[in-house]
């Protein structure tokens, strides 16, 4: 009896004493709890020190800008621009503009937009933002070329061609700001120990592959990754005996890839016929899947979906892992490159340009853009804060991404020699291999706008990701599943 | 127990030593069956032990091969160039050597002697070999976790969400249960039926009208949800009170209600009194309840990484980490949530069991 | 179900004025109130709201386009469901699990309730507090700590199971593999059911067992005869609850794919999945509506089988009820 009293009197201490804290840091938290406050809505006219501001909101969560350095950066800007604009309105109405910041995790970014969308309180600002986190809100972003015209802003800075890339439906309703291109990451030390010569950096350069000189196609990389396979007897899937059960090696790897980006590496192409209704699979992108899924079960060069998050690969994360040989990676993949610093698994790594498909290269190109919401009260001061917030080298190169007005590459240097350097000691990248690649993008960027969006992205992803789970498949029956749930969808479409 | 009874009323020579020999068998099965149940709980409770050692290690253990079970690195041989290259136990003509790899190829490879510094020509395949693993215990994880799921904030939310739940859940049911125990209602038997039936409705009929309410009074994406419903007597806990409340006689409160002592100061100063061990284990359901719920902070605080709680913290946590490839980091932030609730749990089982019991015997 | 009797419980003393027997009701009544309050706000008209809303086009992002649909929401839920949709097949999971998982769970908690339950067990404290500890670690963790654990390379399991040279799938990226996986997982929580199979095993009279010795049976007798039908309330109650339990399954599924699509292969895509991805990523809450009335619907259906049949198997002592 005097035992079961002491425990229960400890149990309620302890919830006293939990009671407690709660209660002190409720303090603190209490505004929290009571509801982060309804922002400001753009637009609004609100008096600050005793002049009148017009509120700009800058939503940032679609894309990149929410890491803690990144969000640093973010903050600076935005201060400085404040100070600024007391100094020297430059807004419209003759007034400062007030920039206000709005960060939300990247996870849940498109669903708190389009509630602000729906609940009629739209952000000014939206961005960075990529193609497909624009794709999910069709006609909901305004044409920046009016508002750059209006402002005096010179648009004809960037490459029409990226112009065209950016523009959904020929409205460039995005501000052209930074790019990721695509390209094959290597890591030196696997094809030392293969003996094998590393891949070209530069387009039309040969590859010699069993001492023959060879194009650098996507069945070169195909014949080179099975030898740079390895099983833990240290067979290569090229030879006899080879056994696929026990690999403790691959020659290739898409990095954190996806169905239509792997069909884009292929060629230019979309599941959307041009009539924007009818789902259609491109015969670019069905040799890419179907190379993808030989890759994993047949030729055994890249890592099946078991394989893949196995801790061997570092659960998911494969091109890290050091028992990767080629990965085909995005530039923002810089961000993920080594779990710990200096790296134990990989040392020595490099780019390579990507390879091709019946004479033509094609490099996918992620890209970052900054939109302002055509529901904004005032898009023109928006644009003012804009031009601003993209002319800042430090906060594009924080994104990582490449920045499209060439002054601001030595920014984007400092930054990835920065990241890099700890982390790989003594190692140097050759980064114009991926500013080449810039001017292989696909016609049609792989993230493009369909119908019934972010569930069309879900059901061919669905289809897409047994590639990697399931052998024994019929590939036309894969694209034939994939046209038919996606059909289905546009038929839905709202 | 009867048969020793009857065995120790028998005072012949033979049956003494049959009772001795009876003891003896039951103290061995009493071992067995001991050590049966023990060696079933540590099956059962390996993955904890996993969890601990797999926080303490260095994300690269896990993706090396033949990695040992504990924190360990790989040893390191520096060249007298300055690189660093990993040391292997190599079988040579002259024994098992302790060599460090530095050029691998597929069939030879170059390693240097550890101890003298010489190149080794070896032939053979390095990937069979096992690297020479060093006890090594990174308690950096912890650092690096504390700041990155930031702890201390999720703590914060958890505790505050909890304990104010808690508070809530437990006072209005003392006051539902009071009601229904002590008080004649008309149509109270159909009351308390309708309350054990929403014991059983699906959460997911109610889901979508609570969060859509919340929503139109401006609640998602604060902490209110997660606590203010609890402030309308939850029909688990009314029930589990309830059952309690009738057990106590009800003599006092009667005496009490001569000496004319309202309703409510019955209820606090009479039958709470005597409640104490359903009361705390109700508080201890709620707290854990709370502590552990998942869905409704994961649909209520979407976006709003300031509020998390602990739970929805580390699945965002483990989404990014475990993705990013450091299955340690993973386990150290699982380590990190459980631990309140495991400590509160040691501290408070006593009366937890009990509440278990009380609710599951009664019914 | 056995509720305490509280016939007796009127508070007042007989033959009191009317007014007194009113005041005590007002007082009843007050003291109800918050509970009474919970459940028209949050329980009745929730219930009704779905209802409603799962006959409407309702979409969190057009909400100003709602109208009624009249059964359209149901006839694409027989449609998935016909046609092994996104419906079909995330029922088709989560029934699959409840076959593997509530039998299984059952027979455990029942085997190391009569396990802790033992005279010759020494310390039985202590190991009901083991048992039941991992029911306090919150879901996401255990989930994190089992994926870990049962990792194909360097989770324990498969590395126990290669010493004895068996080979060990790699649960949680094997489609075949990942729902055993999550009922392994399960067995974390089956403390619960265990205490409760242990009170009700407690309660069991020893005469009873006595009786049996009596007419010679053994170990087997005592448990077929007497165990079982003494415990059939309990047991009645636990697949009750793991039936519910099953229905609400969600965040174990959750953590394995944050995306939501039951990877790997969807083998993971639990039914509450699919509502919270038809809710929340496609804002198809008047779709998600139908979806939850359809669960609910299975789940009283199990209920109500249940009932009928426990008349043939329960055994209640009181033999009236």
């Amino acid at each position: 009896m005097v035992r079961s009293g002491i425990t229960r009197f400890a149990a309620l201490a302890s919830i006293v004493a939990l009671a407690a804290t709660a209660c002190s840091s409720s303090a603190t938290t209490a505004p929290a709890a009571a509801g982060s406050t309804p922002q400001a809505g753009g637009g609004q006219i609100i008096n600050v020190g005793g002049v009148d501001h017009v509120v700009v909101q800058w939503f940032v969560g679609l894309g990149s800008g929410g890491n803690p350095s990144q969000i640093t950066v973010e903050q600076a800007v935005v201060a400085d621009f404040n100070a600024a604009q007391d100094k020297t309105p430059t807004g419209t109405k003759g007034m400062p503009i007030l920039l206000s910041l709005n960060i939300v995790q990247n996870s849940t970014a498109t669903d708190i937009l389009k509630t602000q969308l729906t609940a009629g309180n739209a952000p000014d600002i939206i961005g960075p933002v990529g193609v497909k986190g624009r794709a999910a809100f069709p006609g909901q972003f305004a044409d920046i070329t009016p508002l750059a015209k209006a402002a005096g802003y010179d648009l004809t800075q960037y490459d029409p061609n990226v112009l065209k890339l950016l523009s959904t439906n020929g409205v460039l309703d995005g501000f052209p700001y930074a790019v990721y291109p695509s390209m094959i990451f290597y890591d030196k030390d696997l094809f030392d120990e293969a003996q094998l010569p590393y891949p070209p950096q530069k387009v039309g350069d040969k590859y010699t592959l069993d001492g023959a000189q060879v194009d650098w196609s996507w069945d070169t990389v195909r014949k080179l990754a099975m030898k740079l396979s390895v099983d833990s007897a240290g067979k290569d899937a090229t030879q006899a005996g080879f056994d696929p059960t026990h690999q403790v090696q691959f020659g290739f790897s898409f990095m954190w890839s996806e169905g239509r980006r792997m069909g884009s590496d292929f060629g230019s192409g979309s599941f959307v016929a041009t009539d924007g209704k009818t789902a259609q699979f491109p015969d670019p992108w069905k040799a890419a899947w179907a190379w993808y899924y030989n890759g994993i079960w047949t030729d055994h060069f890249i890592a099946n979906a078991t394989e893949e998050g196995s801790s061997l690969l570092a659960s998911g994360n494969p091109t890290s892992s050091g028992h990767v040989a080629m990965s085909e990676m995005f530039q923002w993949y810089d961000c993920c490159m080594s779990a710990s610093s200096p790296s134990k698994t990989i040392k020595k790594w490099d780019i390579a340009i990507q390879p091709s498909y019946n004479g033509t290269i094609t490099a996918p190109l992620d890209m970052d853009v900054f939109s302002i919401a055509k529901a904004s009260k005032d898009p023109q001061d928006a644009f003012v804060a804009l031009s601003y917030i993209a002319s800042r080298g430090d906060l594009s190169a924080s994104y990582g991404g490449i920045p499209l007005v060439g002054d601001q590459l030595t920014f984007y240097h400092k930054y990835v020699d920065a990241l890099l350097a700890p982390e790989f000691p003594g190692n140097v990248v050759n980064w114009q291999v991926a500013i080449d690649m810039e001017k292989y993008a696909p016609a049609i960027h792989h993230e493009a706008s369909m119908p019934n969006y972010i569930k069309s992205e879900d059901d061919y992803s669905k289809v897409w990701t047994t590639l990697g789970s399931k052998s024994g498949q019929n590939m036309d029956d894969v694209y034939k599943a994939v046209v038919t749930a996606l059909q289905a969808d546009f038929n839905a479409a709202p | 127990m009867t048969a020793n009874d009857v065995l120790l009323s028998l005072p012949t020579n033979a049956a003494k030593r049959s009772h001795r020999a009876h003891q003896i068998r039951l103290r061995i099965s009493k071992v067995g069956v001991t050590l049966f149940t023990a060696s079933m709980a540590m099956i059962f409770l390996l993955p904890f032990l996993y969890m601990v050692l797999t926080s303490l290690k260095d994300s690269d253990q896990m993706t090396a091969l033949n990695a040992p079970l504990y924190p360990a690195t790989q040893e390191m041989y520096t060249a007298s160039d300055g690189q660093q290259y990993v040391v292997y136990e190599v079988p040579t003509a002259s024994g098992t050597q302790e060599l460090a790899l530095k050029d691998p190829r597929r069939t030879d490879s170059t390693f240097i002697d550890t101890k003298t510094g010489q190149t080794v020509e070896w032939t053979g395949n390095w990937r069979s070999l096992t690297p020479v693993w060093l006890l090594s215990i990174k308690w950096a994880n912890f650092d690096n976790v504390l700041g990155v799921l930031n702890f201390p904030l999720l703590l914060r939310n958890t505790l505050f969400v909890s304990v104010l739940g808690t508070i809530g859940a437990v006072t209005s049911a003392i006051l539902v249960a009071f009601g229904f125990a002590r008080f004649h209602i008309p149509g109270k038997n159909g009351l308390f039926m309708l309350l054990i039936m929403t014991i059983m409705l699906p959460f997911q009929v109610l889901l979508i009208p609570q969060y859509m309410g919340f929503m139109a009074i401006g609640w998602t994406g604060t902490l209110l949800p997660l606590i203010v419903p609890h402030f309308f007597a939850n029909a688990y806990n009314v029930f589990l009170l309830r059952q309690y409340f009738l057990t106590l006689p009800r003599e006092l409160d009667e005496a009490a209600q001569i000496d004319g002592a309202s309703p409510l100061r019955i209820l606090f100063s009479v039958i709470v009194p005597q409640a104490w061990p359903a009361i705390v284990a109700v508080s201890l359901f709620h707290f854990f309840f709370s502590w552990n719920d998942f869905f409704a902070p994961l649909v209520y605080l979407s976006g709003h990484n300031d509020l998390f709680t602990m739970t929805v913290g580390l699945q965002a946590f483990s989404a990014t980490y475990a993705r990013a490839g450091s299955g340690t980091l993973t386990q150290t932030g699982a380590l990190l949530a459980m631990i309140v609730p495991v400590a509160i749990f040691f501290a408070g089982q006593r009366a937890f069991m009990r509440g278990v019991i009380i609710s599951g015997v009664e019914k | 179900m056995v509720i305490v009797d509280d016939k007796q419980s009127v508070n007042a003393p007989p033959k009191k004025g009317m007014s007194l027997q009113r005041r005590e009701t007002w007082w009843g009544l007050a003291f109800l109130s918050p509970w009474l309050f919970g459940l028209v706000v949050f329980t009745a008209l929730p219930i009704l709201a779905s209802l409603v809303l799962s006959f409407t086009n309702f979409n969190l992002s057009h909400p100003g386009d709602t109208r009624f649909v009249g059964l359209d929401n149901y006839a694409r839920m027989w449609s998935e469901l016909l046609n092994n949709g996104n419906a079909g097949a995330s029922l088709g999971v989560t029934v699959r699990f409840a076959i593997m998982s509530v039998p299984l769970m059952i027979c455990l908690a029942l085997g190391l309730a009569l396990l802790l339950n033992q005279k010759l067990l020494l310390g039985k404290p202590v190991f009901r507090t083991l048992f039941f500890m991992p029911v306090m670690v919150p879901l996401v963790a255990s989930t994190i700590v089992w994926q870990g654990y049962l990792n194909g390379s360097t989770g324990w399991l498969a590395q126990i199971l290669s010493t004895f040279g068996l080979p060990s799938p790699d649960w949680f990226n094997d489609p075949a593999w990942a729902l055993p996986g999550l009922v392994f997982l399960g067995t974390w929580g089956v403390g619960n059911m265990m205490l409760i199979f242990l009170a009700g095993l407690q309660g069991i009279p020893t005469e009873l067992y006595e009786a049996v010795k009596i007419d010679g049976g053994g170990a087997w007798a005592r448990f077929r005869n007497v165990t079982l039908p003494m415990l059939s309330p309990v047991l009645f109650y636990n697949i009750l609850i793991s039936i519910i339990g099953v229905s609400q399954y969600f965040t174990q599924a959750y953590v394995l794919d944050p995306g939501g699509t039951g990877n790997p292969g969807g083998s993971t895509f639990f039914f509450n999945l699919n509502l919270y991805k038809e809710g929340w990523s496609y804002n198809q809450m008047g779709y998600a509506s139908a979806l939850a009335w359809l669960m609910m619907a299975i789940v009283v259906t199990a209920a109500l089988v249940l009932f009928r049949t426990s008349a043939r198997w329960v055994f209640y002592a009181g033999g009236d009820r």
